[in-house]
This record gives C-alpha cells, structure tokens and sequence, in this order.
C-alpha cells in the first residue's frame, strides 16, 4: 500500500513539476525581446513586437529578430491581438527594452504603459525604457543591431553600460522609472535614442536624456549635457572630459576612472542653496599641448584646471535647466522631502519657482591618476 | 503524544517560520517607508499576549493548548472554546493555503486550476501533519536555515542595487498609523502563534516556555523587518507599497553579472516550504481539536477530513484576489477572540487552578 502512495506521488510530482497546466515547449513560445508603442491619429496604439527568430542555427550569434505589429484601442488589447497573426503565444519574460514614441510621452505620458508592464508580471522590472527621438517607435526597433541583431538587446545593454563608458544618457529600469513618477519630490528622466547612419546601415544611437514633468516629456537633454546631469545624480561611473588647457586648439583627454558626487539641497528664508561636492579621478588619455604631466607642478595645473573647467560646465548647465527647462529635472524636492518632509509639504507648490532661482556652489576636487601605460608624452 | 520531544531550537524555529510567513502577502502594509517600524512595534504590541501563551505552557508543561482547556473548564465547559479555537484553526489554514494559492497562481502558474494547486499544496501538508511534531519540529529548523541563507543571500546579492535613502523620511506617518499597522500586521505574523501552544507540550521538560517563545518570536520580527528593508532599498517605499508580492519582485530585479540572475525561483519555492510548514501546524491544530471534541483518541486519523475541509473552504472563501487582500482588514479585528480573549479567559483559569495541581507552584 506504501508503495502504491509512494508511486502515486511521484507521479503527481512529475505532473506538477513540468508546470502543470502552465506547461510550454520552447517551439510554442514567441520571446518577446522588445516592444515600440506608438499611436496613430485615431487614438489607436500600434506596437510592433521584436521577437527571437529561433528558425536559424541554434548557435548563439545566429539567432535573428523578427518582427509582429498589432493594433488596439488599449495596450493590452494591442499585444493580445498580435496572436491574431501568429500560431504561438508571445512570452515576455526575456524581454529587454521598451522604446515608447515621443508623440505618446507628450501628449499622454507614459504612466499608463510602464503600469501595464508591471502589472502583467511577465516582462521584467529591469528591462530598459526608452524615448524614440524618431517620427515612430518603430523606426528604432526596425533599425540594425552593429553587434547583435536583436536590436532590444542591443539598446539595453547600451543603455545600461553608459554610464560607464560615455555618460551620454541616463540608465532607467523600468522599476526605477515607476518610482521616479509616483515618489513625491521625485522627477523622471529616460534614455533618449534616435537613428544614425553608419556603414551605410540604419543604427540606434543613444542620444541625451528625455525630461518628464509628472509623466509627460517636456524636452531632452543634447547628450553632451548628459554627463553634468548624472553628475547631481553620483551616476558617472566613466567617461570622457576634454577641454583646451592653455590655447584653444591645444587640448587633454581625460578618461573618468571613479567618481564620487554629494549633493545637499537646502531651502532658507524663501531661498534654495544646493551645494555639488565631486570627488573625481581621472587618467590622462590623449594630450595636444606642450603640457609634460610627469612634472607634479604641471600635473597639479592640470588638476586645477580640470576642477575649474567642470566648475563652470556645470554652473553653466545649472543655469541652462533654471533658465530653460524650467522644472527641477534632479529631483532635488525629493531630497528635501526626505530630509524635511515637514518644509517640503509647506514648499511643495512653489518648488519649481523656488528651484529656478536656487543658487550653486559647486566643489571639485579632482585627481590624475595615471596617464595609461606611457610615463610622459 | 509524541514519544520524541522536540528541542527549543526546534520549536523556536517553528516560531520564526510563522512570522516570516506574514511578510509574504503585501496587502497589510500600509505605511509605506515606515512599514519596518510597524514590524519591529509588532513584538512590542503582541509582548503582552506571547507572555500569557508562555505563562499558560509553563503552568501546563506537559498538556496541549485543548487539553489544558479541557482540564480547566470541564468537559462540558470546554467545548464552547475548544469549538471556536478548532474552528479558527481550521479557517486559518484555509486561509493560508488560498494565499500561497494566489501567489502561486499570480507569480508563476498563470493557467493553472488554483484548485490543483490546492490538492498538491494539501497533499504536502497532510504527510507532513501525518508524520507528527517531532517531524515538523526538525524539519522546521532545515527550512529555517534555508531562509535564513535566502535572505542573507540576497542581501549580499542585491547590496549594489539597494539605496537606503529609500527609508527616508523616517516616521513620516503619524505614530497612530504606525502602530494600527503594526496591530494588523501582527494579527497575521504574531499572533497566530498562539498555535504554538498544541506543540509545547513536546517540548523537552526542563525548557522553559518563555525562553523558546520571547528568542523565536525576535527573530522572526528581526528577520522579517530585515526582508521589510531588503525590499524597500531594492524597491522604493512605492513601488514597495504597490507590489502585491513585493518580496518576489524585490528579488526579481538581482542580477549578479550576466550570470547569476533568475534568482526568484529560490524565493516562491522557500515561501512555498514557509507556507507548508505553517499549514502543517495550524492543520494539526485543527484535527487535535476536533479530536478532543469527538471523543477520538488519535487526532492523526482525522487529518484527512479535516484537510478535506480546508480544501473546501479554501476553495470557496474568496471570489478574487482583492477580497484576499481586504481580508486583513476584517481579519486584525475577527482574530481578537482567538490571539488575546481565550488565551486570556485560559490563563486566569490557570491561574487559579494550576497551584491546586502542583501544590509546589
């Protein structure tokens, strides 16, 4: 008898471990890597999906994208009625990056859709969310892949190393993203991307940053503003700082090997103070000047004017966004909300008007570390 | 009775299973950044009942929580507590296996009958119940080692990815919001170890009740405050607050390198194990009571009917997933007369009759 129960089992767990009714060979399955949200003039919502071609050579490298669109009047709709078009079911789970078009982050925001990924449960919380600088989402996702050639992919992996390599735009996940709408104080920025030519192929180049206000895009960032913005946010991990040291065509590279930056945001007597501290360290990279970095004087120049120069960038960015933008793109309120939930609350209607006329203090402290593997130049 | 007695690390494992078991179902909390505080207040508010479970086991070291009842009010007496306390027990289980049903269903098994979830989730919990105490007691103190790893694992694993300015502001909420959170939070984490009290008799003798009730309920509050801050420096006080499984979706988003990502199936199988083990007990709870109430020597063959019955419940007690979570709400409050009134109503009954009994005090 047992036996019997113990027979009985077993096979009761063989049916429940195979993932009972929930069960799905990898030949009924389309992987979802990416999806492009756009909207027609009817208010209709036109996705095109990008999902793994698994008909190649199983080889890893090998494996292509092909492409579903669907229509809908809502989201959901949309990406059920791509079954409409296809014999398997798609599956979200390995989905990378979503590109939202920016006629629907300015017009409707994108709290609706960032909701609606979330709460399928399927996509995951860390995958990329992007602005098509672009006529259409569309046309980012139809681009060419230079290294892979499931574009989504690419874009994610772009995204998330930049900071590290260029600092040309802002890595926003998904849950991150949903946090930055919903978190008082807070504000959302995304990766911008747009097309470029290269090789005669059509690219996906990240571009800057887009600026929202709530869950709308106001404006972008030109990706060589990018850097300073991540500088409030302590997000530079690498990058590039090039400027002319002595005359204008005379000028350094510096690759950023570490940084470190402290913002403190503070409101007196009708007045906001922020004070940037940064801590960085730098490698010489390429020099076109007579400067000889071997010498602790001139190293120490160097430094000096690296401190200035991300001074007055800086001070000069600060004043663009005050001037321009208009809206604290930093999220500073949250900060104070953090700090002093109390003042926050008493200030929270006038923080715009207050952070345009906030004054800046910024502190560089930078430090060359090495100049690669040559001693001098 | 077992023959085996069970070690107070058994036991007190056992007690931190439970606690943490409540950390799993999101609808309960409701102070956003401060939600850790109403965890660790939780230990302060309940103190009061968990030294009166204690006293009761130390008055009756040797008895279970229906035949303590039995000894003190008659056999006629005790059946209107031993009733209720079975009947508790019964739903509580029932309530138990249709949340870890939903988290199932929810998290992984979309199309899945939650109903064949059910029987395989009960079909655990009975052999468990089936093998006895001395069973649930080791094999509590393997799952709770199992957590434990889990949550330090994931800590170590998602130190990149946290910020712990997320806590901030700190007691943003007022402290009347904080502590009636921490009531409700309780009713389902603390107080329902008031179900440990059919187990201590098994307790090897010399052990004090105190010393395995008041060590196991603080780590299972620390542990579970630790899960509560693991998940808002991961997610943010909002999205935290949103997520109906925050714990799972805290650690969906882990990546350690290219490599080592996925990591949630570690957690939806620990709070499968977490929720077995639970049920066990509160299973067990519900047939010693039923048992006593039918005269029937050996509460293990009324398992089976009695899980038949969870099932069936289980099966019929919610329309949706949104009446699961409201649940909470009407639970804190229907949760008073079994957590705090009988137990009291036993202790003062045990108070004046336990010295009759043991003359020496």
């Amino acid at each position: 008898m047992k036996h019997l129960i113990a027979c009985a089992l077993v096979l009761l767990c063989c049916a429940s471990l195979s993932g009972c009714w929930d069960y799905r060979g990898l030949d009924e399955i389309d992987i979802v890597t990416g999806i492009a949200v756009d909207k027609d003039t009817s208010g209709v919502y036109r996705l095109t999906i990008e999902i793994v071609d698994t008909h190649g050579s199983a080889k890893e490298g090998d494996l292509g994208a092909k492409y579903v669109e669907a229509e809908g009047e809502t989201l959901f709709n949309a990406i059920r009625n791509s079954k409409k078009r296809l014999i398997n079911k798609l599956y979200g789970g390995n989905m990378q990056t979503l590109v939202i078009s920016r006629q629907i982050a300015e017009t409707e925001g994108v709290s609706v859709i960032l909701e609606e990924m979330l709460r399928d449960g399927e996509p995951r919380e860390t995958m990329s969310v992007v602005i098509s600088q672009e006529e259409t989402a569309k046309a980012i996702l139809l681009a060419e892949g230079i290294d892979s050639k499931i574009i989504s992919y690419e874009i994610h992996d772009m995204v998330e190393e930049d900071n590290r390599v260029t600092a040309a735009t802002v890595n926003m996940p998904l849950y991150k993203a949903y946090n930055a709408i919903k978190g008082t104080g807070n504000s959302l920025t995304l990766p911008a991307v747009h097309c470029v030519q290269n090789d005669d192929e059509t690219v996906v180049e990240g571009n800057g940053i887009a600026l929202f206000e709530g869950d709308k895009l106001i404006g972008f960032l030109p990706s060589k503003n990018s850097i300073y913005y991540l500088f409030f946010k302590n997000e530079v991990k690498g990058g590039v700082i090039s400027f002319p040291v002595s005359r204008s065509d005379d000028s350094v590279s510096l690759e950023i090997k570490d940084c470190k930056t402290n913002v403190d945001v503070s409101v007196q007597d009708g007045q906001a103070f922020v004070a940037l501290s940064i801590d960085i360290k730098l490698n010489v990279m390429e020099i076109k000047s007579q400067l000889s970095i071997s010498q602790a004087s001139q190293r120490k120049a160097l430094e000096q004017q690296t401190a200035e120069f991300l001074q007055t960038s800086i001070a000069g960015f600060f004043k663009e966004v005050q001037n321009q933008n208009k809206i604290d793109i930093f999220g500073f309120g949250r900060q104070l909300y953090q700090k002093t939930p109390d003042l926050w609350v008493a200030i929270e209607d006038d923080w715009n008007e207050l952070f345009q006329n906030a004054d800046i203090q910024i502190k560089v402290d930078a430090k060359i570390q090495s100049a690669g593997v040559l001693k001098d130049y | 009775m077992e023959s085996e007695k069970l070690t107070p690390w058994n036991l007190r494992c056992l007690l931190i299973i439970m606690i943490i078991c409540g950390s799993l179902v999101n609808g309960a909390f409701t102070v956003m950044q401060d939600t850790w505080i109403s965890v660790l207040l939780m230990a302060v508010i309940y103190l009061p009942a968990i030294l009166v479970y204690s006293r009761i086991c130390t008055l009756f070291p040797e008895e279970d929580l229906f035949s303590i009842m039995e000894t003190l009010f008659g056999r006629l007496g005790s059946v209107f507590i031993i009733l209720p306390m079975a009947c508790y027990a019964l739903i509580a289980t029932a309530l138990q296996l249709r949340n870890f049903t939903e988290f199932t269903v929810v998290i992984a098994l979309k199309n899945t009958p939650p109903i064949a979830i059910m029987i395989v989730l009960m079909l655990t919990v009975l052999y468990i119940a089936k093998q006895g105490f001395s069973v649930l007691g080791r094999w509590s103190s393997i799952i709770c080692t199992v957590i434990s790893i889990n949550i330090v694992i994931t800590i170590l694993f998602s130190l990149n990815i946290m910020d712990p300015a997320h806590i901030l502001p700190v007691m943003n909420h007022t402290p009347g919001a904080i502590l009636s959170n921490s009531f409700a939070l309780g009713s389902i984490a603390v107080g329902e170890t008031v179900m440990m009290m059919i187990i201590l008799s098994n307790r090897k003798k010399d052990r004090s009740a105190y010393r395995i009730y008041l060590p196991g309920v603080i780590l299972g509050v620390g542990l579970f405050a630790l899960i509560i801050l693991r998940n808002i420096f991961i997610l943010g006080a909002d999205l935290e607050n949103s997520a109906k499984f925050s714990t799972y979706m805290a650690v969906r988003i882990i990546e350690v390198g290219k490599f080592f990502e996925r990591i949630e199936s570690s957690i939806s199988f620990v709070y499968i194990l977490l929720g077995i083990t639970k049920m066990a007990l509160f299973l067990s709870g519900a047939a010693m009571g039923i048992a006593r109430l039918l005269r029937a020597d050996d509460y293990k063959k009324l398992l089976i009917p009695t899980g038949l019955l969870v099932l069936a419940i289980g099966a019929l007690v919610f329309n949706n997933a949104f009446e699961m979570f409201d649940l909470v709400w009407v639970y804190q409050y229907a949760a008073i007369p079994f957590q705090l009134l009988i137990p009291v109503v036993i202790w003062i009954g045990a108070e004046i009759k336990a010295p009759k009994r043991h003359p020496a005090g």
